[in-house]
């Protein structure tokens, strides 16, 4: 139960190719991103890939880096809603109490990662999408925030399981759907207190590990491995 | 006695002013409690105590996702056909079901349990504890006929019976 | 030492109360006007709920934007009351007495626009109902005092009562004074209104005493207020916004637009009630003189606060303040400022002469507040558009056409309360004046024989 869930994002192993939107946009019943809603740029994207071009032409790299939330341990968005409506559970996850906001936006405001989305407009599917709606994922109205909730739908209901079965939760029982997608295992999920858990040992053995926008003291719950570049100066004995 | 005659009324007027939100907001929490709505006409009268006592049945023969699942569920017609094949043919309710049954279409049972879309409530959870069906569903093996209502359910009442029983009151236990 | 022409008791009585009886015709157009405007914003308001915030020109890094500038600059204009009534009434400059009643009663009605604008923000005020007023006995949830956001509406409702209570206690002596020269169902109204009041000397001395008191004591509210509305943005971690020096610069910058604000009204007040006696030029001239301190202590702070983003040398800060200050359209918006609030008003009222037209004074201090507006706009927005390092996500911000209706519709609504509540009450407070003239004497200065008040206590 006292688990701090938390993410190692491989840099390395990204290849940008946004399976892990598309899983998340369907696992947590994300409203439809239309072109129009882009150039309005209103696009909701619990994870988001970014991508940022390096060097000059014909000499360019493309660089890949999904952000999903980072379910801060010291959330700047927390302190600052004036009703609840974000806040830490004991399980590190940053959560976002959809029927508890009120729409002031200052958590989205105070967010360094821009990982918090408002609904601007009622969200709508087409007749025929209606029924692949997630029924564990409640479907937000117009006027309130929400975010990346590390698919606390998965992981309440492994919980339920384990406590019917009467057991502990395991390991690589149950994964988000962002990491559940990616085709290059870029994105690994998993209890980070737990020294024998994948991300705790991964977490460990890293020396490209580093947190982003760290500076800030927040303590993030997303650890990412930095790329390793082929045409870098041998470091190390790496490449 | 007229100089303390205008305050007097001024002062009961403020007050009644005060009083009449607060009255307000009471008494909408208070009638549209869901224990107070009349309890909704189902396609077939469906009597529940009869069931529990002379058929001897289980809440979970039917409702069986009770203990494992976040849904009690509602039993398949199939189920019902198993008895009702052969029991009371007669009366004109198991006609009804007989009608359904044959022309392949589903009961639309009323809900009566009305929960809002962003609350999960989690059946197994409960009933594996050890709570009774009773305790939120009423006595429906011997004094509840038709299915109704008797549980406010709503989110004060489910936080006082965390509190009382040492649950979690973490909003992402029910909200996500 | 306040100079003034001797006027008899009953003629200022008679001439004050005057836009309580009669109607010009500007006064309909007005209303026609206001109320045409109004109607536009009561559509906007009821398109936006309806729609949703989508009809906003919000995006997502930028949550927040015309409707955030707009509560910032109406609480500004809500200084002026305060600093006009409270402070100069306890410092007793004589020649507050014919501005207290307006700068009180805009006080009052800026607030009330300013608070409006935090709920249409949120886009389904209702739920905001749970933000300010929690009931929630039996969820045992209860609104997070850790953030701005809740401090915000304990502020400015304290500043409202204390600012009501205050304009009530100045009401109330002519209030009566209405109760005996009215009929009719202003009778009745002024009659319970004036609570009794016989103007006998115990009744004065609590008054003068509740006044005294209720000054004193709004003023460390006064302070709070805008304090606590920087605080909105300097408690969070964006870059530009996160400045200490938030508190006291945007307190000026209130004074500075609330103040010009009321000279704005004095304007209009002697143009369209024609108070040609008692908002007299000397008044603009003290006001004036005023304005050019605190235009100068707002100065100040403004660039201390482009300083000290400097100082720190954090490249997000400097991304954000090159933004401001080199880059369309900020630059622009930038030199507006400069200009509007400060490089062409403060020399103009450096000189006696202009600072006694009134026709000068008027234009200057709109000017103020167009370019304090747009200072507001400043200070917000760039810090949102290049909020961190994401580059992927930066954005920019054009407002719709429904947040501009929303905010002309919030410069109507103040003014037609305003306008509303000259036919109501009296714009200018009958005793107060009666007490200057009561206090003033014809003093020997010089050569010449002037009427004045000198106050030494």
């Amino acid at each position: 139960m006292s688990a701090r869930w938390g993410m190692v994002i491989d840099l390395d192993r990204c290849t940008g190719c946004q399976a892990c939107v598309v899983a998340c946009q369907a696992e947590n019943n994300i409203p439809i991103n239309t072109e129009d809603i882009f150039h309005q740029r209103r696009a909701i994207e619990w994870i988001r890939v970014e991508r940022y071009w390096e060097g000059e032409y014909p000499n360019v790299k493309a660089r890949y880096i999904p952000i999903p939330c980072m379910h801060c341990a010291q959330a700047p968005c927390e302190s600052v809603c004036p009703v609840y409506a974000t806040y830490q559970t004991n399980q590190g996850i940053n959560m976002q109490i959809y029927n508890r906001c009120i729409g002031t936006r200052y958590c989205a405001v105070n967010c360094p990662w821009h990982v918090r989305f408002f609904n601007y407009w009622e969200p709508k599917w087409p007749e025929s999408l209606k029924h692949q709606l997630n029924p564990h994922v409640s479907v937000r109205s117009r006027g309130v925030m929400e975010k990346c909730t590390f698919c606390v739908q998965r992981i309440v209901r492994t919980e339920q399981q384990a406590q019917v079965d009467g057991r502990e939760v395991q390991d690589g029982e149950f994964t988000t759907a962002c990491a559940q997608a990616c085709p290059t295992d870029a994105i690994v999920f998993g209890d980070l207190d737990d020294p024998e858990s994948r991300v705790g040992q991964m977490a460990a053995d890293t020396d490209r590990g580093y947190q982003l926008l760290s500076g800030l003291g927040t303590d993030p719950a997303v650890l990412y491995l930095k790329k390793i570049d082929p045409d870098a100066p041998e470091e190390n004995g790496h490449y | 006695m007229r100089r303390f005659m205008r305050p007097l009324i001024v002062g009961l007027v403020l007050l009644i002013l005060l009083a009449l939100p607060v009255t307000a907001v009471l008494a909408r929490s208070y009638f549209l409690s869901p224990t107070w709505q009349p309890a909704a006409e189902q396609p077939i009268a469906f009597p529940h105590t009869r069931h529990a006592q002379v058929a001897q049945l289980d809440c979970e023969y039917c409702h069986r996702g009770v203990a494992e699942d976040g849904y009690a569920g509602m039993p398949a017609l199939e189920l019902c056909m198993d008895c009702h094949q052969s029991i009371q043919t007669g009366s004109a309710e198991i006609d009804t079901l007989i009608d359904y049954f044959e022309n392949g279409d589903p009961v639309n049972w009323e809900r009566v349990h009305q929960m809002p879309d962003h609350v999960h409530f989690v059946h197994s959870s409960h009933v594996n504890y050890g709570f009774d069906c009773a305790e939120c569903h009423g006595d429906m093996e011997t004094e509840i006929d038709y299915a109704e209502q008797v549980r406010d359910l709503r989110m004060g009442d489910c936080i006082d019976c965390h509190k009382e029983y040492g649950a979690p009151t973490d909003c992402s236990v029910c909200h996500y | 030492m306040q100079e003034r022409h001797p006027l008899k008791g009953e003629a200022i009585t008679k001439e004050l109360l005057r836009p309580l009886n009669q109607t010009p015709m500007i006064f309909w157009v007005a209303v026609i006007i206001l109320g045409g405007i109004l109607t536009a914003f009561a559509f906007a308001v009821g398109w936006m709920f309806y729609w949703g915030l989508g009809t906003t020109g919000l995006n997502t890094p930028i949550f927040w934007g015309f409707m955030i500038t707009n509560f910032v600059f109406w609480i500004g204009i809500s200084h002026a009351g305060v600093m006009i009534s409270a402070i100069l009434r306890l410092t007793q400059a004589e020649w507050r007495r014919p501005v207290t009643r307006a700068a009180e009663v805009m006080t009052i009605f800026s607030l009330l626009t300013a608070m409006l604008f935090p709920f249409l923000h949120t886009g389904r005020p209702w739920r905001t109902v749970y933000w300010v007023f929690p009931y929630d006995f039996d969820r045992g949830i209860w609104p997070d005092p850790r953030g701005p956001l809740v401090w915000d509406p304990a502020a400015v409702f304290t500043y409202l009562t204390g600012s009501t209570l205050f304009l009530y206690t100045t009401l109330i002596p002519d209030m009566a004074l209405l109760r005996d020269r009215s009929t009719g169902w202003r009778k009745t109204l002024y009659t319970i209104l004036a609570l009794g009041w016989r103007g006998n000397e115990r009744q004065w001395k609590l008054q003068l005493v509740a006044g005294i008191l209720l000054s004193a004591l709004i003023l460390p509210v006064f302070v709070s207020v805008h304090s606590i509305v920087s605080w909105d943005f300097a408690v969070s971690l964006i870059p530009v916004w996160h400045a200490s020096i938030f508190a006291p610069y945007f307190v000026i910058g209130a004074v500075h637009s609330g103040v010009s604000a009321v000279i704005t009204l004095m304007a209009l007040m002697r143009w369209l009630f024609g108070f040609h006696n008692y908002l007299r030029e000397e008044h603009f001239d003290s006001i004036g003189r005023l304005l050019v301190v605190v235009a100068t202590g707002w100065m100040w702070f403004f660039v201390l606060d482009i300083i000290f983003a400097m100082f720190t040398r954090d490249p997000r800060e400097l991304v954000v303040m090159e933004q401001r200050i080199f880059e369309w359209p900020y630059a622009m918006l930038l030199a507006f400022v400069f200009v509007f609030a400060y490089i062409i008003p403060v020399p103009v009222w450096m000189f006696q002469r202009f600072r006694r037209n009134i026709k000068i004074m008027f234009w200057t201090s709109l000017m103020v507040n167009v370019g304090m507006w747009a200072e507001r706009y400043w200070l917000i927005l760039p810090g949102l558009e290049r909020k961190f390092e994401f580059t992927f996500m930066w954005s920019w911000y054009r407002p719709s056409i429904v947040e501009l209706t929303l905010v002309f519709g919030s410069f109507a609504l103040v003014t037609f309360l305003l306008l509303l509540f000259s036919k109501i009450f009296p714009p200018v407070a009958v005793w107060e004046e009666m007490e200057g003239v009561n206090f003033a004497q014809d003093i020997q200065v010089g050569k010449r024989t002037v009427h004045a008040t000198i106050r030494e206590e």
